[in-house]
């Protein structure tokens, strides 16, 4: 039997795409042509974030981010905290689950309820998170060649019809404004891939969480510049804004001849292989961290329920699109402790704690 | 047709998965298991009827926006 376990180029993948599931929502922002400066903002002021999240499993390699939680801390601040974190991933993926199901609806199913859509996209990501760490590392890599090559083919074929000069005039917006963007489309695209932490503990042994991290999410907001920038190319700063989901818009416009027409359908294909992806990793991430408070050996006998439990808190969520860019704005706040505050405590005490454990083990050499 | 999907769906679960692997759950298990079910079964099916109108982000929102949490 093959050992439940992923590579390092697996999860840098997973960390690529969970960047780039963000440009969803890149539609709730409103600074037009300098929305590309905000994105690349972003993985500037999430840096540090993302260092801390690197050093945590550094300190402590080999263990996911509930093992490391019951490792630092006693019985009762474990379990808070495993809680917290485990509702924030309920409440995240019914939250992506409702962005995907409104992606589909705007784009072509405006008539379909919308429950039987969540049903569709929540039965492959549990499929998915089934099947085990593994299968959803080589997963993570597919589908990030298939966005990549995707994006280069878009990029060629709507050379012709971009303007570089839509992005002009250039940083026209105050540097308030820009940052207050980018630390909400931050929080969405960098700071929910805190939750990766929770996968590592499926690491390989011997691979650097840094030289996953790091990469993954820089590599993930470049690519995010480089689609939003193709996006503002193509479209123009206000038509833009205009569109709910500029990126299929954009696309929408390529039109080469008559044998290649409606590529846009490609972009759904994509966000919606994204939206699994995203959603994958929070049931499993949920039912770790479930799994460990109920003491379950294996996480993955918690992912129908959970499942189930996300279905049920996603119809409660938004009605509409423009109420789901409305949340944009609420979600940094709501997100901000689970994405800054624990890890910054879980930081601090895995410091704390790897030094009395060293100083333990040279007084006893 | 909306709540014939949800109870398809639920029922699958129900059938396929629940009550197949009832005894070999532990009692914590079953119990998480039971409540997710029933939660799911009362909330999906109440929204598909138009009979539930709660809106956990609207309320966030507006209890953010009402801290001056907004932008």
């Amino acid at each position: 039997m093959q050992p439940n376990t992923t590579s390092s180029r697996n999860l840098r993948s997973l960390l690529l795409l969970m960047v780039l599931s963000g440009s969803l929502v890149s539609g709730a922002f409103t600074i037009k042509q300098d929305i590309w400066l905000a994105v690349l903002l972003m993985g500037v002021l999430f840096l540090p974030a993302v260092f801390i999240y690197s050093r945590i499993t550094a300190l402590l390699p080999g263990k996911g981010l509930f093992d490391i939680i019951e490792a630092l801390f006693g019985r009762v601040i474990s379990f808070v905290l495993i809680l917290l974190i485990s509702l924030y991933a309920l409440l995240t993926s019914s939250l992506v689950l409702q962005n995907y199901t409104e992606f589909t609806v705007v784009i072509s199913l405006q008539d379909t309820p919308k429950i039987p859509i969540m049903i569709v996209l929540v039965l492959p990501a549990l499929y998915l998170a089934q099947k085990g760490i593994r299968v959803f590392g080589r997963w993570a890599l597919i589908i990030c060649v298939l966005i990549l090559c995707h994006f280069v083919m878009t990029l060629i074929l709507s050379a012709n019809i971009m303007e570089p000069a839509h992005i002009l005039p250039l940083a026209s917006h105050s540097l308030i404004e820009i940052v207050d963007e980018s630390f909400a489309l931050g929080s969405i695209a960098v700071g929910e891939t805190m939750i990766v932490l929770s996968l590592f503990g499926y690491l390989k042994k011997g691979e650097s969480p840094y030289k996953i991290y790091v990469p993954g999410i820089l590599l993930g907001v470049l690519l995010f510049t480089l689609v939003v920038l193709r996006n503002l190319f193509i479209l123009g700063a206000d038509l833009e804004q205009a569109a709910h989901f500029s990126t299929y818009m954009a696309v929408r416009i390529i039109r080469i001849g008559s044998f290649l027409e409606r590529v846009e359908s490609t972009i759904s294909f994509i966000y919606i292989l994204l939206g699994i992806t995203k959603l994958t990793l929070y049931f499993s991430a949920a039912s770790m961290g479930i799994a460990k408070l109920l003491r379950v050996p294996d996480h993955r006998r918690l992912l129908v329920p959970s499942a189930l439990i996300v279905l049920a808190l996603g119809s409660m969520v938004f009605k509409n699109v423009m109420e789901m860019y409305d949340f944009v704005w609420v979600s940094r706040f709501l997100s901000m402790p689970f994405q800054v505050l624990i890890p910054l405590i879980i930081w601090i005490a895995a410091e704390i704690k790897t030094r009395q454990w060293r100083k333990g083990i040279e007084r006893k050499v | 047709m909306e709540i014939a999907v949800i109870l398809a769906f639920l029922g699958a679960f129900l059938i396929f998965d629940l009550c197949p692997g009832f005894g070999r759950r532990s009692k914590a298990e079953n119990a998480y298991y039971i409540l997710a079910m029933a939660a799911s079964c009362v909330v999906l099916l109440l929204k598909a009827t138009d009979l539930l109108s709660f809106d956990l982000t609207q309320t966030l929102t507006k209890l953010f926006s009402s801290f001056g949490f907004m932008r």
